[in-house]
């Protein structure tokens, strides 16, 4: 029977006699948990964790994602200028989707996470991202929904060399991993970055492996990861034009100019894996937001928020079909101070890595 | 269209009669018919008669809209239907419930597996103790103290 879980081994040799529910129906009632129960319920027997730890559970866990209600998933980091120690927490605010019966939408504090310096901190200050439940901020990889997270390895690099690091999530081989591209300093801007490297999480491998990347590349832009591959700008192809944000369109990849005063629409620039070149669509008739877009969820909303705010953030959701616009108001117990970047990520997922 | 139907027989050989789409919801029954298990009765060896009862029942009330499809359901029969499944689901017993889903799983039932499922994950192991839950689904303390102190202690989060 093709369920939800379509690769995993049905376990038969599981000792639980007397059981009414056989263990692999017990597994997709686990699958339809909030991950907090499911983390709990590892200690009701030792085959339960067994199964909840595997990682075929883990991967396809929780059921139905791409149909759950969405949430939108924040993260506070802030460095401590004294000791250089980093912490970031995390908030969820539940069921943003239109149309929304409540102005104001509460947010769940979700975890902490704190941790030292790292050798390579002088070299990368990158973009924080977000794929399939996990975040990598800074040097380490967290799950925000249990708090646990892993620090990156260190590698060897000359200290002028330039890093731009992307992280992740290979659907085919269920595998999340870092990128890092890198620019000595001799190496001239316009020219491609010759040093790849990647670090797979959980492989037993080498912890960074160097790569031949073919594509020649300067990055220019945060990069964006979808389907399994992580998409960033060329500086050539963007040099001296207006600032983008690349999005993810309905699985596509977008690179997004976001209105500016005096004029009150978004200019999508639409790439399809596999043709050359892009088609533009452009949504008409926005607000003036003086707030930057976070994303596009995908029920096709636009998502803008402040860059940072004390206690409360305004965000605004433009629905892209239908041409309406929102205003939430999200309230969170984080106060910031200048040095408190405030981060937003659409389509949060709940995930049961690093359990 | 011609109505054919179909007999099924459960485990404890009571026999019911139902129109062939009604059984069709069911992927495991095409098979049977294939390999002709029985010339005109289904035997289902795996779920006794009342629960056969009640998938039928829920089979017969999910037809409908199925074959509505052409004319596009209403959201209302949706929701209508949404409706019927919840108190479908509220006034049965736990072991009914426990049996129900254990035929829709033989009987691949996909639409009646998941709520079977859901139900389950919502209103009898969601919001309980991990001893509840032994209790509930009758499952034997394989942990010693110790293990059990440890592992709890690795997963504080989820028990504040």
């Amino acid at each position: 029977m093709r369920k939800s879980l379509p690769l995993c081994k049905k376990s038969k040799t599981e000792n639980n006699s007397g059981d009414a529910v056989p263990l692999d129906i017990v597994t997709e009632v686990l699958n339809r948990l909030p991950a907090k129960s499911v983390a709990r319920f590892m200690l009701v027997s030792k085959s339960w964790a067994r199964t909840i730890r595997s990682k075929c559970f883990i991967r396809w866990f929780p059921f139905g994602s791409s149909t759950q209600p969405l949430h939108l998933l924040l993260a506070f980091k802030h460095k401590a200028i004294d000791t250089g120690h980093r912490r970031c927490r995390f908030f969820s605010s539940p069921s943003l989707s239109f149309p929304s019966t409540s102005i104001e939408l509460p947010t769940s504090f979700l975890s902490k996470i704190k941790w030292p310096p790292h050798q390579n901190d002088s070299l990368i200050e990158c973009p924080t991202y977000y794929v399939k439940g996990l975040v990598c901020v800074g040097e380490v990889i967290c799950n925000p929904c249990t708090g646990k997270f892993i620090t990156l390895p260190s590698f060897e690099a000359d200290i002028s060399t330039r890093f731009e690091r992307f992280f992740g999530y290979d659907p085919v081989n269920d595998e999340y991993k870092v990128l890092l591209m890198g620019k000595p300093f001799e190496v001239p801007m316009e020219d491609p970055w010759p040093d790849f490297r990647v670090f797979t999480l959980g492989a037993k491998q080498e912890p960074w492996r160097e790569i031949h990347c073919s594509v020649p590349h300067r990055p220019y832009s945060r990069g964006e990861c979808i389907d399994g591959a992580v998409v960033s700008e060329d500086i050539r192809h963007w040099d001296g034009a207006v600032p983008t944000t690349l999005v993810n369109y309905h699985g596509k990849v977008a690179a997004a100019i976001e209105p500016v005063r005096d004029e009150s629409t978004i200019h999508l620039f639409v790439f399809e894996e596999g043709k050359q070149g892009f088609h533009e669509r452009s949504f008409h008739n926005l607000p003036y937001l003086p707030l930057d877009m976070k994303g596009i969820n995908r029920m096709g909303e636009a998502i803008f928020a402040p860059t940072v705010q004390n206690g409360a953030a305004r965000v605004i959701r433009y629905d892209l079909k239908g041409a309406s616009c929102e205003t939430n108001t999200i309230k969170f117990s984080e106060y910031s101070n200048w040095s408190t970047e405030a981060m937003y990520f659409v389509d949060y997922v709940e995930s049961l890595m690093l359990l | 269209m011609s109505k054919k139907n179909i007999v099924l027989k459960s485990s404890n050989g009571i026999i019911f009669e139902v129109e062939e789409a009604v059984a069709l919801q069911s992927e495991t029954i095409p098979y049977m018919i294939e390999d002709d298990c029985a010339n005109d009765t289904i035997p289902l060896a795996n779920v006794t008669g009342d629960i056969l009862a009640l998938v039928i029942e829920y089979c017969k009330k999910h037809v409908v809209v199925a074959d509505g499809d052409g004319g596009g359901s209403s959201s209302s029969s949706q929701e209508d239907l949404k409706n019927w499944d919840a108190q479908f689901m509220n006034d049965l017993d736990q072991s009914k419930i426990f049996n129900l889903l254990l035929a829709a799983d033989f009987l691949n039932i996909k639409t009646l597996f998941d709520l079977t499922c859901q139900f389950v994950a919502d209103t009898m192991i969601k919001g309980k103790s991990v001893e509840e839950v032994r209790r509930t689904l009758n499952i034997e303390k394989d942990y010693t103290s110790e293990e059990e102190a440890k592992a709890r202690q690795e997963n504080e989060w989820a028990f504040k």
